[in-house]
């Protein structure tokens, strides 16, 4: 998903760059995420084998891997979200002209 | 308002488990110290840190920093100047930077550490502690080494503050547009005439003396980005055996009324009122740009590292109203009876979305800043290399991403906080004012979103994004694993 949003920014900015600049804000969100949930997995994995082998405190552990399921759960999937208003392009956030938007 | 408690347990997970500290000194650079020297040195600045600095969180919101307009002088709220004082006085300032000119030669992992227990405790007088890490860096890379000599000890210790003087009325987003001028003199100094606004701590009482870094235009610079330099110019100038000597031309006019970080002076400063205040060219004319960019990445990791600290700050005031609070009887508490409101389902989902933003957010800034240690300091050439551009490419992630959630989680605990929330008297409104610059200064995060659309995905033709995307798609096996 984050691919390929990636790639639908990179080649329609370079034809308008209107579309990279219009879509530059909610691609930052979704890649934020994304990177976010992978230091939120790997945090679980790291957790995870804590509890397995016995290590470390099970408590605390616990909690890093309830903390982190519940990120890739419940937060990251806000990241498709985002997909659409990016490889939406410029045309809707820049249609309604200036006279409308003024009161 | 709860005691500021520094999150050692979360700290040292990431220490422990995400980041390599037993790696990071193997570097022949950080030899000289082990992960638990480390680790020591970061329970010693807590303790520091809770005691003397947090407790003048709110003092430092009431009073903020104030200017007399008959001196041109700022006095910061009660109780700074001896907490400044005791932070130099343990040389905490010093822990990251080049043991050479007085520092500890500690990883900026370290001093990334120390920063986030400074400016959860207090974000505007952390303002003082860090900003100068910027103009450290600048002089540090591109001043001549008298420059250095002259300069550095007393900035890295902190006896000396130092700031950077880039906005001007006219030119914010777009540094280009700037016009403060300096003149050759022919001695080898310039004169300098212009107004800056927007300028950290660019007047105070914490230090006897304040080395700005300034940018300015000489005579015949070509227009924009390309015709900017950069200058030292010293509140007092410097004689030869490094005292203090003349006042140069250089005064704060006035300070900001601002929405939040109210201790942290805001100043306007006018250069050159009299007969042009006295600079010292950094490098090469016309070059100063590009010297900003060697600094940028630090200075916007602190940002978002602010982001980071402001959210832990007001998470812990939330944490400890939610079981403080007593309101509505949860499912399953006995009949009669009002329940913390932490034993309400959507109380406690608003706790766990900061406690998970707040864990993500500390384990991107840590791993970047691991990265940049790597990129100044790993043996291997490529991987130095590699890790550079990680570091590029993750900035707009640390600095944009960190500081909207530094909104958010701020925001989400005046929620906690319910109608105690809206008033003042609570201190949780000063969390939500202080975080509210972070998303706007340091380059805005529009600014963010466009640098990691139009200059971060492009390099190395898309090859770093696409290596770092592959990075992550590799857990996804492990994961099932599990």
């Amino acid at each position: 998903m984050l691919a390929d949003t990636t790639s639908w920014i990179m080649h329609h900015g370079i034809e308008d760059p209107r579309n990279a600049l219009a879509g530059a804000t909610p691609y930052l969100r979704m890649f934020s995420l994304v990177t976010a949930g992978w230091v939120m997995a790997r945090q679980a994995l790291v957790a995870k084998h804590a509890l397995d082998e016995g290590t470390g405190d099970a408590e605390a552990m616990h909690a890093k891997l309830t903390t982190a399921r519940f990120f890739c759960e419940q937060i990251l999937p806000q990241a498709q979200g985002f997909g659409p208003a990016v490889t939406a392009g410029y045309a809707d956030v820049m249609g309604v002209p200036v006279s409308q938007l003024a009161v | 308002m709860a005691e500021y408690r520094p999150p050692l347990r979360d700290v040292f997970f990431v220490l422990d488990n995400l980041v390599d500290l037993d790696e990071l000194c193997q570097f022949e650079a950080f030899k000289h110290t082990d992960p638990d020297t480390l680790k020591a040195v970061i329970e010693e600045n807590a303790r520091f840190v809770a005691e003397v600095i947090a407790p003048l969180n709110r003092v430092g919101d009431l009073e903020g920093s104030v200017h007399d307009p008959a001196t041109n002088t700022v006095r910061t709220p009660e109780g700074f100047k001896a907490a400044y004082d005791q932070y130099v006085g343990a040389g905490w300032g010093g822990v990251p930077f080049d043991a050479a000119y007085g520092g500890g030669g500690f990883p900026w992992l370290e001093g990334i550490v120390m920063q986030e227990f400074l400016c959860s405790a207090n974000m505007s007088f952390s303002m003082a502690a860090t900003l100068i890490q910027g103009a450290i860096d600048l002089l540090h890379s591109h001043g001549s080494e008298e420059q250095k000599e002259t300069y550095l000890p007393k900035m890295v210790s902190g006896e000396w503050g130092g700031t950077m003087n880039l906005t001007e009325p006219e030119a914010g987003s777009d540094v280009g547009a700037l016009r403060t001028k300096a003149v050759p003199q022919g001695d080898g100094s310039y004169r300098i005439t212009g107004t800056k606004i927007f300028i950290t701590f660019g007047e105070h009482d914490l230090t006897e003396q304040i080395i700005h870094l300034v940018l300015a235009r000489t005579p015949d610079a070509p227009p924009g980005t390309k015709g900017i330099s950069c200058f030292i110019v010293p509140k007092y100038l410097v004689n030869d055996d490094g005292s203090l000597g003349e006042r140069n031309d250089v005064q704060c006019v006035s300070v900001e009324h601002k929405m939040g970080v109210k201790a942290s002076p805001t100043c306007v400063m006018s250069f050159g009122e009299q007969d042009g205040a006295v600079g010292y060219l950094i490098g090469e004319e016309n070059q100063g740009m590009r010297y900003m960019f060697t600094m940028m990445n630090n200075a916007r990791l602190s940002v978002g590292l602010q982001g980071l600290a402001i959210a832990e700050r007001a998470y812990q005031d939330a944490v400890a109203y939610a079981q403080e609070r007593q309101q509505g009887r949860a499912p399953g508490a006995p009949a009669g009876t009002s329940s913390p409101i932490i034993e309400h389902p959507d109380v406690r989902r608003m706790l766990m979305t900061q406690k998970a933003l707040i864990e993500a957010m500390r384990g991107i800034i840590y791993l970047t800043a691991e990265a940049s240690d790597h990129a100044a300091h790993h043996p291997d050439p490529d991987i130095r290399a590699y890790k550079q551009a990680l570091v590029d490419l993750l900035i707009p992630v640390c600095k944009g991403w960190c500081t909207d959630m530094g909104v958010e989680v701020t925001s989400l605990a005046v929620q906690v906080y319910g109608g105690m929330g809206f008033i003042e008297e609570s201190g949780v409104p000063q969390h939500y004012r202080d975080a509210r610059i972070a998303p706007i200064y340091e380059g805005t995060n529009g600014i963010q979103a466009m640098d990691l659309v139009g200059r971060k995905l492009p390099i190395d033709g898309g090859g770093v994004v696409r290596e770092f995307l592959s990075q992550i798609a590799m857990l996804d096996p492990a994961l099932l694993r599990r």
